[in-house]
């Protein structure tokens, strides 16, 4: 049977039972409205979360993660997860991107301790820390106590026993000689060298956010006091603490003898600083990675922070970030994207109930005409119509049925967005954030809504149809 | 070759564990061209017979050829092909489709047979025009009258030029003269076109006509060849005939 004469049957089929098939269609597209309407809400309110509350013009890139690469990396011991200089490259070549600052963080763990002098209690934490890039916030520190910078070219390195043997400013750090903490197992303790040489303090950065999180959680909790950007300029001095390379409350530790004191002093505060935790300057957390998680976990970057040059661009670079194969990890927006997410996904489940429903109806109506057109199956199949060609007929009146509420869906899911827009923009008074619509209708959703419809029609048709082709003839002729 | 070669052909139907006989070792064959009748009483398994030579029914033991073909050994896409090109079906109640016009009734086979629908217009309105209802082409049958109705399924039977039209009770829902009239076209078909007519009714005049008459009874069949002097021409002439259905 050809395609043409195929759908001349399912047209005639279909204007002849247009009042059944019109009352099972509208069930379908009512469902699809519901489902275009609600997946233009989330859309539109995603953009807003994203585009105008949140972000305002930062994301943060990271790798895209799929269960292959982490197991490629497990099998191969290769680290693919992570950005190479390149990918540093293709983001910075993207429209609209003004800075990138590509981020490096800790893999291994360690134990940060001090701050008795300047809260009154020594605080213990373990460390959450990474590094970047130190000429990218060079310029926005006013006064630091020390520049933020890879400082060992300007140690002196000199072999000492205790700090005062070190010239003013610098300490006494214990280091190794031989391989990475990582193939220790693997050689004899005694051949690797263990030393005492002075250094300057690393240069470490700290958050707004951490400060905030630190006034408002912690020192309350602890009677600790207060800090401001202020009085961590004022109190240089005590601003050092000390870290533990290797060591861990929590994670694996590194064998105990490989451990090391490393002494930071914090040069200020920067919006470029991670949120929960503290930032150094990049060249120190490459050699410690490569030092305690070997050379592999010091290749690649964890992150890459983009600024887009206006509020209005980081959609489109969002959009362009994701079509080149990366992800996006937004810190505030990701968490009231996900609730957005968790209330779009209770719409979407609303409106493919509604969908099912009228997918059953479909059926049912199905179920009548295959009981309505027995004869003309038996008369079709005694002219030479195979059972694959009654099913088609069927099937192809399904797609049909299925076009047709999908679009008549649509066009009622555009009318309700027009008339909810109408009613919220005159009759809700304004509040932040409000947008001029309140629906995104984007070309997938447009063509999944489509889809949807022809998908549940045709699956609804799907029995009936099969049995329509199994009909005995001879019975359907009677 | 024969046309249609049949073997011991047995047929029952079961029904809740009762299984009731209605054709049992049957056997005959009929060449390309003939014209035949099958008579019996009711219930004696005429239409059963049809349905089976159709491919309708393919349920039997013994053994059914058309066209050399063993009717239930072919697929379901070759027993269809077979009845789109090779038989031709005429039933009692016509089977039109009221929703399509006469000539789009005609050229149905045609779309089933992937044809493409030029050409079935064509050929449609030629049969139409045989059968002598060419102005009734866009016309939908509840608009005809029903020896016009059999006229227009008799051009939808011969639209693919099959070798054997299947005629079950043509004419059983005409009255008198339409039926003599539509069993002088089945004649005329079968001469000039050279089709096989098999005609499966309880008329007996009308099984007269044919020169070969198989009777169907007790579950069996007896067949008769009538000698061509004593054939019956003049349907509307004779006093025995019974009304019409």
């Amino acid at each position: 049977m050809t395609l043409v004469g195929l759908t001349r049957v399912v047209g005639q089929n279909i204007w002849r039972n247009s009042t059944s098939l019109s009352i099972s269609a509208i069930g379908i597209a009512a469902g699809i409205a519901l489902f275009g309407l609600f997946l233009a809400l989330v859309e539109q309110v995603r953009n807003v979360v994203e585009g105008d509350i949140v972000p305002i013009d930062q994301i943060e890139v990271i790798p895209l993660s799929s269960d292959l690469q982490r197991m490629a990396q497990t099998i191969f011991g290769e680290d693919t997860f992570g950005l190479s200089d390149d990918d540093v490259k293709t983001i910075k070549g993207i429209p609209g991107v003004v800075e990138v600052l590509p981020r490096m963080n800790y893999k291994f763990s360690g134990v940060s301790y001090g701050g008795k002098a300047l809260v009154g209690s020594e605080i213990r934490v373990e460390t959450i820390a990474d590094g970047i890039p130190p000429q990218e916030v060079a310029k926005e520190l006013v006064n630091p106590p020390e520049p933020f910078e890879d400082r060992r070219p300007f140690q002196s390195n000199r072999r000492c026993r205790f700090d005062t043997d070190c010239p003013r400013g610098e300490y006494c750090e214990v280091r190794f000689d031989g391989p990475p903490a990582p193939d220790v197992a693997d050689v004899d303790p005694l051949t690797i060298r263990r030393y005492r040489a002075c250094a300057l303090p690393v240069p470490t950065l700290l958050s707004r956010y951490l400060l905030e999180f630190y006034n408002t959680v912690f020192a309350p909790g602890h009677g600790y006091v207060q800090l401001n950007e202020g009085l961590l300029r004022v109190a240089e001095k005590e601003l050092q603490f000390t870290t533990r390379l290797g060591d861990s409350f929590m994670g694996p530790q590194v064998v105990r003898w490989r451990q090391r004191n490393v002494r930071m002093q914090i040069t200020g505060v920067s919006e470029k600083s991670m949120d929960l935790g503290v930032t150094f300057p990049i060249e120190y957390v490459r050699d410690w990675n490569d030092e305690y998680a070997g050379t592999k976990g010091a290749a690649r970057y964890s992150s890459v922070s983009v600024r887009a040059a206006s509020k209005e661009d980081i959609s489109d670079v969002i959009r362009l970030v994701r079509e080149k194969g990366f992800d996006i990890k937004s810190r505030i927006a990701e968490q009231v994207s996900s609730i957005v997410e968790v209330l779009g996904i209770i719409l979407l489940l609303i409106s493919l109930i509604v969908i099912t429903i009228a997918g059953f109806n479909i059926m049912h109506t199905f179920f009548m005409l295959v009981l309505e057109r027995r004869r003309e199956i038996g008369l079709f199949r005694a002219v030479g119509a195979t059972r694959a060609n009654i099913r088609n007929v069927f099937l192809l009146e399904a797609v049909f049925i299925g076009l047709l509420s999908g679009v008549l869906g649509l066009a009622l899911a555009y009318s309700g967005s027009l008339v909810f827009d109408t009613m919220l923009i005159t009759q809700v008074p304004q509040f932040p954030y409000k947008p001029a619509t309140f629906f995104d209708f984007r070309p997938w959703i447009v063509i999944t809504a489509i889809a949807f419809a022809v998908v549940f029609t045709v699956v609804g048709a799907f029995v009936p149809s099969l049995r329509a082709a199994r009909l005995d003839p001879v019975r359907a002729l009677q | 070759m024969a046309l249609i070669e049949i073997r011991d052909l047995t047929k029952t139907y079961r029904l809740a564990n009762v299984v009731t006989p209605v054709l049992d070792h049957v056997g005959f064959s009929v060449e390309e061209g003939e014209f035949l009748s099958i008579i019996g009483p009711s219930g004696s398994g005429k239409t059963t017979l049809l349905n089976l030579l159709g491919g309708l029914d393919r349920e039997y033991t013994g053994s059914l050829k058309i066209a050399d073909k063993e009717m239930k050994a072919l697929s379901d896409r070759r027993i269809s092909t077979l009845r789109n090109r090779t038989i031709g079906f005429i039933f009692q109640s016509f089977h039109l489709l009221e929703h399509l016009t006469c000539l789009e009734n005609v050229m149905l086979p045609y779309f089933f047979a992937g044809r493409p629908t030029k050409e079935a217009q064509a050929r449609g309105r030629l049969l139409l025009e045989k059968v002598g209802v060419a102005d009734k082409a866009e016309v939908r049958p509840i608009y005809i009258s029903g020896g016009q109705k059999q006229r227009v399924a008799i051009a939808r039977a011969l639209i693919m030029q099959p070798k054997l039209l299947l005629c079950d009770e043509p004419t059983g829902n005409l009255d008198r003269e339409t039926g003599a009239q539509i069993v002088d076209l089945f004649r005329e078909l079968n001469k000039d076109l050279g089709v096989t007519v098999l005609v499966v009714t309880h008329d007996e005049r009308l099984s007269r006509v044919a020169p070969r008459i198989l009777h169907l009874a007790d579950r069996k069949i007896e067949d008769t060849r009538t000698e061509p002097g004593k054939r019956v021409t003049d349907l509307s002439s004779s006093s025995s005939a019974p009304p019409a259905d």
